[in-house]
C-alpha cells in the first residue's frame, strides 16, 4: 500500500487535549507507510489547531500534514492534489486549483478533498464548502478521495466519500467503512473495495406502541447480531396503565442487553382505561381520588394527573391487592 | 338488653347471699357504701356473662372470698327484645353454666357458646377474658377509675361498631389497605418533597447536579469562546504581520522618509541663501541709514541756527515793552495804599461812635433801673414796718383759740351749775300793792320780777317789814357751793386773760387772728420784692450806682456832638468796613501785578541772555560741521547708499521666490509624516510580533485540556443532569398530587363514615358544650378531641371532669345507637361523675335520662343523695343480700 489518505475530520473539534493528539499520534505508528491527512470543516487548518499542535510533536516524516494547497508526491507513482480547509465554512470550492496544477504524466493524479458535492448527495447535507461535480474529470484526476459524509458513497467512477471508518450517529447511510483502491496506471479506472472496519453498530427504531402491546419492543430485536449495539427507540402511541408497566418491564429487559439505549417517549402518552382505575379499587376514598385525579384538580396539568395515576396504578400493585 | 335479675354468692367482697331483683327499665341506682361490694357487684356481671366456668388457676381462686375455699356462683336474668334470658354459673369448685332461652337450656361451654353470639363477645380459649373479647357490651360498663381511658373497646366492639356505620354508610374508608396506600406515597413523596413541598433527598440533589453541570457547561462555553478568540487574534496578528512584508510597508516608509531628507536639505541651502540676501539689505539699509542722519542732522544745524536768530530779536523786543509797562503799574499800586490807609481811618473813627453810642444808651438804662431800685426799697421800708407793729401786736395778745375754748367751757359749766341751783331754789316774786321798795340783804331789787332764794336771805319790804327766807333744800348747798366754784374759776380765768367777760375775750381774739393775717401778707410781699433779701436788693443798687458814675467819667457825658443810637451806628462802622476791604483787595492785586510783573522782566531779560549764547554756540558747530564734510557731500553721500539698498533688495526677492517655490512647508511636512509612519510601522510590528508570541503561548496552554472535548462531555452531563431532574421533578410533583389528592379523599371519606354516630352523640353533647363538636378516630372510635367555639382541644389536653364526662356521654350515645340498630346494649356505670360540679352533675343526669329513654343504665354509687332528684328507684345493697341462693 502506497498511502493512506484522511480526507478530513481527523478530529471531531480543532480544541482537542494533549492526550488525544498523542494517542492520535500512536494510532497512527501501526503503519508504516505514508500518511496524507487533510483538514476537514471539523479540523480547519487555522492559526492554532491539531495540526499546528501536532507539529509541535514531532510527527514521523511519513505523517504528511496537507495544510496547504499544493502537491505532495507519494513515493515515486502518485502525487495528491489537497484542498485543505482553512475555516470551518468556505464558499469557494477549494479544488479549483486542482485543474491547473501541473504534475509528470507519468504520475498518478490523486485529488484529496473535504465538502460536499451538492447534487449527489441527500437533501439536508451541509451546502458549505462545494466541491464540483466533475472535479475529477476537469483535473484530470485519476480519483477524486472526499471527506465530509459520513457514509461510503460513489460519486463517480473516479469520485468517491470513503465516510467514517466508525458510525458515530444514528443516520442510516452506512458508515463504518474504508475504502482500498487500487490505481495501476495514470488514466487507468481506480478500483475501489469498501471495507467495514466499524466497531459498533448503531440502530434507531420508531416504535408504535398499542395498548397489550409492550412486547413488540423485544422482537424488534429479533435480527441483532452480538455486535455492541447503541440503540435508540423512539416510542409514540397512547397506551394503557398495564401497558406501561409492561412497557417499563420491557424496556428495563432491553437496558441490558444493549451496549447503550436511548428512548425518546415524548409522543408516549399513558391513559388509565376504566379496567386500569377499576384494577386499583372499587371501593373506599381511593376510588375517590381516582374520580378527582381524572379530573385533573386544580393547579396540575393533565400529565401530572396521568403520571399521578400511573403511581397509584404501581403502587397498588406493590402494595398488594 | 335489659337485666332483671343479678344474683351473686361466695363471689369475692359478697360472700353473702345478694340478689337484685324487679330491675327494670330506665335507670335503676344501685347504692352502697365504701368495701359493701359495688364495684365487686359489677366484676361479678361481668365475669357472670365473659368468663369461662371452668377458668382455673389464681384467676378462679381470686373469685372466692378472702381466705375461703367456697364455690363462687352468679346467676343473671335478662331480656333481649322482649324474651327472656337467664344465665347461671358456679365456679371453682364443681364448674358449671347453664343457659336458659326461650329456644331451650345450654350447659357448659354450650351455654357460653350461646352467650356469646347472642351478646355478640368473643369467649376466651383460655384465661380470663381480655377487653378486646368482651364486645359492645365492654365498652358501657365503666369501672369505677377507668372512666378516663377515653373509650377502649376492643377490637370486637370496635367491629360491631364499624360494621354498623358501614350498613349505613357504605364502605368508605378505604381500609387497611387504603392506609398502606397512602403510607406508601406519602413515603414517597416525602423522600423528594419537604412538608412545605420543597425538593429534598434525590430530586434536591438532582437539582443541584443540573445546576453544577450547565455552570460547568457555560463556564466551558466561555472559556472555549475565549479559545477560539485566541485564535482569531493570533490569525489575525499573523495576518497582519504578513501584510507588513507583504506591502512591504516598512521599506515604503523608509524611502519615504529618504526622499523628505533631501527635499529637507535642498531647503536649507536656499533658506541660508537668502537669510546671506536678508543680511546684505540689512546692511545696505544702515549705510543708507546713516547717510540719512548725516545730512538730517546738517538740515537740522542750520535750521536751529537760523531759528536762534530769530528768537534773540523777539526776546530783545519783549524786554523792551515790559520796561515800558512798569511805570504803570507802580502808579496803581501807590494810588491802591492810599486809598486803604482812608478806609482804615474811617473805620477807627466809626468804631469809636459806637463805643459812645453804647455806652450812652447803658448809662440810660443804668438810670431806669435805680430809680426801679429805689422805689422797691420804699416799698419794702413800709413792708417792714407793718410787719414789724403785727409782730408786736399779735405778741401782746394772750387769748388764742386754745384758751379761748377754755374760757367758753368755764362759762358753760358757770351757767350749769347756776341752772342747777335754780332748780332748787325758792322763787320769789313780789307785788306790791303800791310802790313799795323791797330790798334784799339791803339792797333794793326790782319788783315784780322772780327771785331766787338760795340762801338765807332776808327781804325787807317797805311798808311790812323783814321777810327772813332759809330755803330748806337738802342739796341747795352742795349746789350753792359749786356754782360759787364754777363763777370763781371762770373769774380767775377772765382776768387771767385781761378781759371782764367771754365777749371781750371774742373781740380780742379776733384781733390776734387779724395781727396773724397782716403779718402772714407782709411777709409774702417782702419776700416777692426781695426774694434774695433787702441786702442783696439794695447791694445790687449800690453796683449800678458806682457803674453809672463810672461810664459818666469816662465818656464825658453828656457829649457835645451828636451821636447816633447804637444801630445807626452800627451800620454805619459796616459801611467803612467794606470800604476798607475793597481797599485792601485793590492793594492786593495792585501788588501781585507789580510783583509778576518784575518777575517777567526777569525772566525776559534772561531768555534774552540764553537766546543770544544758543546763537553763539551755534554758529560756532555749524562751522565745525562744514568744516569737515560740506553740505554737497553729505547729498552725494547719501544719494550712493540709497542705490545699494535697492539693489539688495531685489537680490532678497529673488532669494526668496526660489524659496518659496521649492514649497519647504510641504517638504516638512511629507517628512514628519515619513517619520511617523516609520515609527508606527515598527513599532505594529513589534506589537505584533509581541502579541503572536503571546498568543502562541496563551493557546499552548490552554489546548493541552482540550476544551473542545471537555465542553462536548460537559453539554452532555448538563443534558443528562437536566433531563434527570426534570423526570425527577414530574415524578415528584405526580407524588405529591397522588398524595395530597389521597389524603383529601381520606378526610372526606372519614368525615362521612363517622357522620352517623357524631349525629347521634350531638344531642347528648348539646346538653353539656352548646355548640361544640366532638372528634372521633376513625379506626379505634376512641375520642380525640373537641372543637368548642371554633378552637380544636384534644382530648388529653382537657380536664379531668371533661374528659370524664365526654367519656360517659359517648359510651351513652354509641349504645343508643347501637341499640336502636338492634344491638343488645345496657349501660353500667361504677362511682362515675365524681369529679362534676353541680352544674355538670345536673347536665349529665339528663344525658342519662336521654339515654335510659332507649337503653337500660344501672348506676352504682356509694353517694346516693346525689341521685335522690333523679327520680330513679334507688337500691341498697345491704337490703339485698340474702339467704344462701339456689343457684346451678
Amino acid at each position: 500500500m502506497d498511502a493512506v489518505l484522511v480526507a478530513g475530520d481527523c478530529f471531531d473539534d480543532i480544541a482537542v487535549s494533549d492526550d488525544t493528539l498523542r494517542r492520535f499520534k500512536v494510532a497512527l505508528e501501526p503503519f508504516g507507510g505514508v500518511w496524507v491527512l487533510l483538514p476537514g470543516n471539523h479540523d480547519p487548518a487555522i492559526a492554532e489547531s491539531p495540526w499546528t499542535r501536532l507539529r509541535r510533536l514531532s510527527l514521523p516524516s511519513s505523517v504528511i500534514i496537507a495544510d496547504e494547497p499544493k502537491p505532495i508526491p507519494i513515493g515515486d507513482n502518485a502525487v495528491v492534489l489537497p484542498a485543505p480547509l482553512r475555516r470551518r465554512r468556505d464558499a469557494a470550492d477549494l479544488t479549483e486549483w486542482f485543474d491547473t496544477a501541473v504534475t509528470e504524466d507519468r504520475l498518478v493524479r490523486v485529488g484529496l478533498a473535504h465538502g460536499s458535492v451538492q447534487e449527489f448527495l441527500p437533501e439536508g447535507s451541509e451546502a458549505a464548502n462545494p466541491v464540483a461535480p466533475h472535479r475529477a474529470e476537469q483535473a484530470r484526476l485519476d480519483y477524486l478521495a472526499l471527506g465530509d459524509w459520513h457514509g461510503h458513497r460513489r460519486i463517480s467512477s473516479r469520485t468517491w466519500y470513503s465516510g467514517t471508518p466508525e458510525p458515530d450517529r444514528f443516520r442510516s447511510n452506512e458508515p463504518g467503512y474504508v475504502l482500498e483502491v487500487v490505481i495501476d496506471r495514470p488514466g487507468a479506472l481506480p478500483s475501489v473495495e469498501p471495507i467495514p472496519v466499524g466497531q459498533y453498530r448503531w440502530l434507531q427504531y420508531s416504535v408504535q406502541v398499542f395498548p397489550g402491546g409492550a412486547g413488540e419492543i423485544r422482537h424488534a430485536l429479533a435480527g441483532v447480531d452480538g455486535t455492541p449495539l447503541v440503540l435508540r427507540l423512539d416510542l409514540e402511541g397512547t397506551i394503557d396503565l398495564a401497558t406501561r408497566a409492561s412497557l417499563d418491564e420491557a424496556i428495563g429487559d432491553l437496558r441490558a442487553r444493549v451496549f447503550h439505549l436511548e428512548t425518546d417517549e415524548t409522543a408516549l402518552i399513558t391513559e388509565p382505561t376504566e379496567d386500569d382505575l377499576d384494577g386499583i379499587d372499587t371501593a373506599g376514598f381511593v376510588r375517590g381520588a381516582i374520580d378527582r385525579l381524572r379530573g385533573p384538580p386544580e393547579g396540575f396539568d393533565a400529565d401530572t394527573a396521568r403520571r399521578a395515576l400511573a403511581l397509584l396504578y404501581g403502587l397498588h400493585h406493590q402494595c398488594g391487592r | 338488653m335489659l337485666f332483671r335479675c343479678i344474683s351473686v354468692q361466695n363471689f369475692r367482697k359478697l360472700a353473702s347471699p345478694a340478689v337484685i331483683e324487679g330491675l327494670g327499665a330506665g335507670v335503676t341506682i344501685i347504692a352502697g357504701d365504701n368495701e359493701e361490694g359495688k364495684s365487686t357487684l359489677l366484676l361479678a356481671i361481668r365475669t357472670g356473662l365473659f368468663e369461662r366456668h371452668n377458668l382455673g388457676g389464681r384467676a378462679a381462686e381470686a373469685m372466692q372470698p378472702f381466705g375461703s375455699t367456697v364455690r363462687p356462683q352468679i346467676g343473671l336474668d335478662f331480656e333481649i327484645d322482649g324474651e327472656s334470658y337467664s344465665i347461671t354459673k358456679g365456679f371453682v369448685h364443681r364448674p358449671s353454666a347453664l343457659l336458659i332461652t326461650p329456644g331451650g337450656k345450654f350447659e357448659g361451654p354450650a351455654a357460653e357458646e350461646r352467650l356469646a353470639e347472642l351478646l355478640t363477645f368473643r369467649v376466651p380459649l383460655r384465661g380470663e377474658s381480655r377487653p378486646e373479647d368482651r364486645g359492645i357490651l365492654g365498652l358501657f360498663w365503666l369501672e369505677q377509675g377507668r372512666v378516663l381511658e377515653g373509650g377502649e373497646c376492643g377490637e370486637l366492639g370496635r367491629s360491631t361498631l364499624r360494621s354498623s356505620l358501614e350498613q349505613e354508610v357504605g364502605d368508605v374508608l378505604g381500609g387497611a389497605r387504603g392506609c398502606r396506600l397512602i403510607e406508601a406515597a406519602s413515603a414517597r413523596r416525602d423522600a423528594w418533597l419537604t412538608a412545605k413541598g420543597r425538593p429534598r433527598g434525590e430530586l434536591a440533589g438532582a437539582i443541584d447536579e443540573a445546576e453544577s453541570a450547565t455552570k460547568r457547561a457555560t463556564e466551558l462555553e466561555a472559556e472555549r469562546q475565549t479559545y477560539d478568540q485566541e485564535i482569531e487574534n493570533l490569525a489575525r496578528a499573523r495576518r497582519e504581520l504578513a501584510r507588513i512584508d507583504i506591502d512591504k510597508v516598512l521599506e515604503k516608509a523608509r524611502n519615504a522618509l529618504a526622499r523628505a531628507d533631501e527635499q529637507a536639505e535642498t531647503i536649507e541651502q536656499l533658506r541660508q541663501r537668502d537669510q546671506a540676501a536678508d543680511q546684505a539689505v540689512l546692511l545696505a539699509e544702515a549705510q543708507a541709514e546713516n547717510a540719512r542722519e548725516g545730512w538730517t542732522r546738517r538740515l537740522v544745524l542750520i535750521e536751529m541756527s537760523t531759528d536762534r536768530e530769530k528768537a534773540s530779536k523777539d526776546a530783545e523786543a519783549k524786554v523792551l515793552a515790559l520796561e515800558t509797562e512798569t511805570l504803570c503799574i507802580v502808579s496803581r499800586r501807590n494810588e491802591a495804599e492810599v486809598a486803604l490807609l482812608q478806609a482804615v481811618e474811617d473805620r477807627n473813627i466809626a468804631e469809636g461812635r459806637v463805643a459812645l453810642s453804647q455806652n450812652w444808651a447803658r448809662v440810660k438804662t443804668l438810670d431806669e433801673e435805680i430809680a426801679e431800685l429805689d422805689r422797691q426799697l420804699q416799698k419794702l421800708d413800709a413792708l417792714v414796718a407793718e410787719r414789724t407793729a403785727a409782730q408786736h401786736r399779735f405778741g401782746e395778745i394772750k387769748i388764742d383759740q386754745r384758751s379761748f375754748q377754755q374760757l367758753q367751757d368755764l362759762e358753760s359749766a358757770m351757767r350749769e351749775a347756776r341752772a342747777e341751783l335754780g332748780a332748787i331754789a325758792t322763787r320769789i316774786r313780789f307785788s306790791p300793792s303800791a310802790a313799795q321798795e323791797v330790798r334784799q340783804n339791803d339792797k333794793a331789787i326790782a319788783v315784780g320780777e322772780g327771785i331766787e332764794v338760795t340762801e338765807a336771805t332776808r327781804f325787807t319790804l317797805e311798808g311790812f317789814g323783814r321777810v327772813d327766807i332759809e330755803p330748806g333744800a337738802s342739796e341747795l348747798a352742795g349746789r350753792r357751793i359749786r356754782f360759787d366754784r364754777a363763777k370763781t374759776a371762770l373769774s380767775k380765768a377772765l382776768t387771767a386773760a385781761a378781759v371782764t367777760d367771754l365777749a371781750q375775750a371774742r373781740r380780742v381774739l379776733e384781733e390776734r387772728l387779724k395781727a396773724g393775717t397782716v403779718l402772714r401778707e407782709a411777709n409774702r410781699l417782702i419776700a416777692a420784692l426781695a426774694p434774695d433779701g433787702v441786702a442783696a436788693l439794695q447791694a445790687g443798687h449800690g453796683e449800678k450806682s458806682a457803674e453809672r458814675l463810672r461810664l459818666n467819667e469816662e465818656n464825658g457825658f453828656p457829649l457835645a456832638e451828636h451821636i447816633g443810637d447804637p444801630g445807626t451806628e452800627l451800620r454805619s462802622l459796616g459801611s467803612t468796613g467794606v470800604r476798607e476791604e475793597a481797599a485792601r483787595k485793590t492793594l492786593a492785586a495792585a501788588e501781585k501785578e507789580h510783583h509778576e510783573h518784575i518777575i517777567r522782566m526777569a525772566v525776559a531779560g534772561q531768555t534774552f541772555e540764553s537766546v543770544q549764547e544758543a546763537v553763539a554756540a551755534t554758529r560756532r558747530q555749524l562751522e565745525t560741521a562744514r568744516a569737515e564734510a560740506s553740505d554737497a557731500d553729505l547729498q552725494a553721500r547719501l544719494d550712493t547708499a540709497q542705490g545699494s539698498v535697492t539693489e539688495k533688495k531685489l537680490r532678497k526677492r529673488e532669494a526668496e521666490d526660489r524659496l518659496r517655490a521649492a514649497n519647504p512647508e510641504e517638504v516638512q511636512l511629507r517628512r514628519d509624516r515619513a517619520k511617523a509612519i516609520l515609527r508606527e510601522v515598527e513599532g505594529d510590528q513589534r506589537r505584533l510580533r509581541d502579541e503572536v508570541i503571546g498568543l502562541e503561548s496563551t493557546l499552548a496552554a490552554l489546548g493541552k485540556s482540550g476544551i473542545g472535548e471537555l465542553l462536548e462531555e460537559a453539554r452532555a452531563q448538563a443534558a443528562r443532569a437536566i433531563s434527570r431532574r426534570d423526570r425527577l421533578h414530574a415524578d415528584a410533583r405526580a407524588w405529591d398530587l397522588l398524595v395530597s389528592t389521597l389524603k383529601s379523599a381520606e378526610r372526606n371519606a372519614k368525615e362521612k363514615f363517622l357522620e352517623p354516630i357524631l349525629k347521634t352523640i350531638d344531642p347528648f353533647l348539646r346538653l353539656l358544650f352548646p355548640c361544640a363538636r366532638l372528634a372521633l378516630n376513625e379506626e379505634t372510635l376512641e375520642i380525640s378531641g373537641i372543637t368548642r367555639d371554633g378552637r380544636e382541644e384534644p382530648y388529653a389536653a382537657l380536664s379531668i371532669g371533661t374528659r370524664e364526662q365526654l367519656s360517659i356521654l359517648v359510651r351513652l350515645a354509641f349504645a343508643v345507637y347501637l341499640r336502636e340498630k338492634g344491638y343488645p346494649a345496657a349501660v353500667i356505670l361504677d362511682d362515675a361523675l365524681v369529679y362534676a360540679d353541680d352544674d355538670r352533675f345536673e347536665r349529665m343526669q339528663l344525658a342519662l335520662r336521654k339515654a335510659a329513654e332507649t337503653v337500660q343504665i344501672l348506676i352504682l354509687t356509694c353517694r346516693p343523695r346525689d341521685w335522690r332528684q333523679f327520680g330513679a328507684p334507688i337500691r341498697r345493697l345491704a337490703d339485698v343480700t340474702t339467704g344462701a341462693l339456689e343457684l346451678a
